[in-house]
């Protein structure tokens, strides 16, 4: 996340001016670190854990949503957010 | 072997997201294999919106349902495909997503756990009586009932109508070769017999 002041003058027809200043923050994507699958080669039928490896530069240790798909189809959640199962 | 795409999405409290992709392999010695009509049938067909349709397919050998295709001649709403199993439609065995199809063949991956040898249906199931589509009236009993377009009930319909017709409709299989050498025989006597 990245910050940025902003600074600048208000005048009046008069001349009369007051400065004033704020800021803002900008904030960046999620980084994926890795994606584990195990096994990653088996034969077919086999019960498949996904594991997603990722951090939010933001605010590490926030919370993040995951979503994980196998050939267009959804891999079943599990009780670990970053956590799913596939057979294939 | 066949590799299969893994894609994943993290999103965080601002709603920014970030994507990666990872592959799955089937190892051991797999092979593709098409059951159902492949062949683009000569006779139109329409009409068929909010009606679930199911024709047969028999699985020779245990696979697993990698995708579903279905040739469209006429676009026009949504469309679903599914795999019901039992002697005659019964118990859904894996559906894909609500698509809209494009004219020629629309392949949707849709997978399944190893099913067993067996009787299956092809069922396909459209939003809208525009969608068209080509069948011929002959190759064994299909069924169709009217349902609301939505997901696939679980359950094939009670009392489902009958039509010796099928589609251009086909699933296409995953079939794991077996690759194990077989053991060699122990304790092996001869005895001469001449």
């Amino acid at each position: 996340m990245a910050t940025f002041n902003v600074t600048g003058t208000v005048t009046d027809s008069d001349g009369l001016s007051t400065p004033f200043t704020g800021s803002f923050t900008t904030a960046s994507p999620p980084v994926v670190n890795s994606v584990t699958i195990s096994p990653q080669s088996a034969p077919a039928g086999t019960l498949r854990t996904i594991t997603i490896s990722a951090t939010d530069p933001n605010t590490p240790g926030g919370p993040l949503t995951y979503t994980c798909s196998v050939n267009g189809t959804p891999a079943t959640a599990t009780a670990q957010a970053n956590v799913f199962t596939f057979t294939a | 072997m066949t590799d299969l795409p893994v894609a994943v999405t993290v999103t965080d409290s601002f709603g920014l997201s970030a994507s990666a992709t990872a592959t799955v392999t089937i190892a051991g010695g797999t092979t593709t294999i098409n059951v159902g009509e492949t062949t683009v049938l000569s006779e139109t067909d329409n009409g068929n919106g909010n009606l679930l349709v199911a024709q047969p397919i028999t699985l020779a050998q245990q696979s697993t349902l990698q995708s579903l295709s279905f040739y469209v001649a006429t676009v026009g709403g949504q469309l679903r495909l599914g795999l019901y199993s039992g002697a005659t439609p019964t118990t859904l065995v894996a559906q894909g997503a609500a698509f809209t199809p494009v004219a020629g063949w629309n392949m949707q991956s849709v997978t399944s756990p190893p099913l067993p040898a067996g009787q299956y249906w092809l069922a396909y199931f459209p939003a809208s009586n525009t969608l068209g589509f080509r069948k011929a009236e002959t190759g064994g009993t299909s069924y169709f009932k009217t349902v609301t377009f939505g997901a696939m009930p679980s359950t094939f319909p009670t009392s489902p109508s009958t039509t010796p017709s099928h589609w251009s409709l086909y699933a296409t299989f995953i079939v794991t070769q077996d690759t194990t050498p077989p053991s060699i025989p122990t304790n092996l006597t001869a005895t001469n017999v001449s």
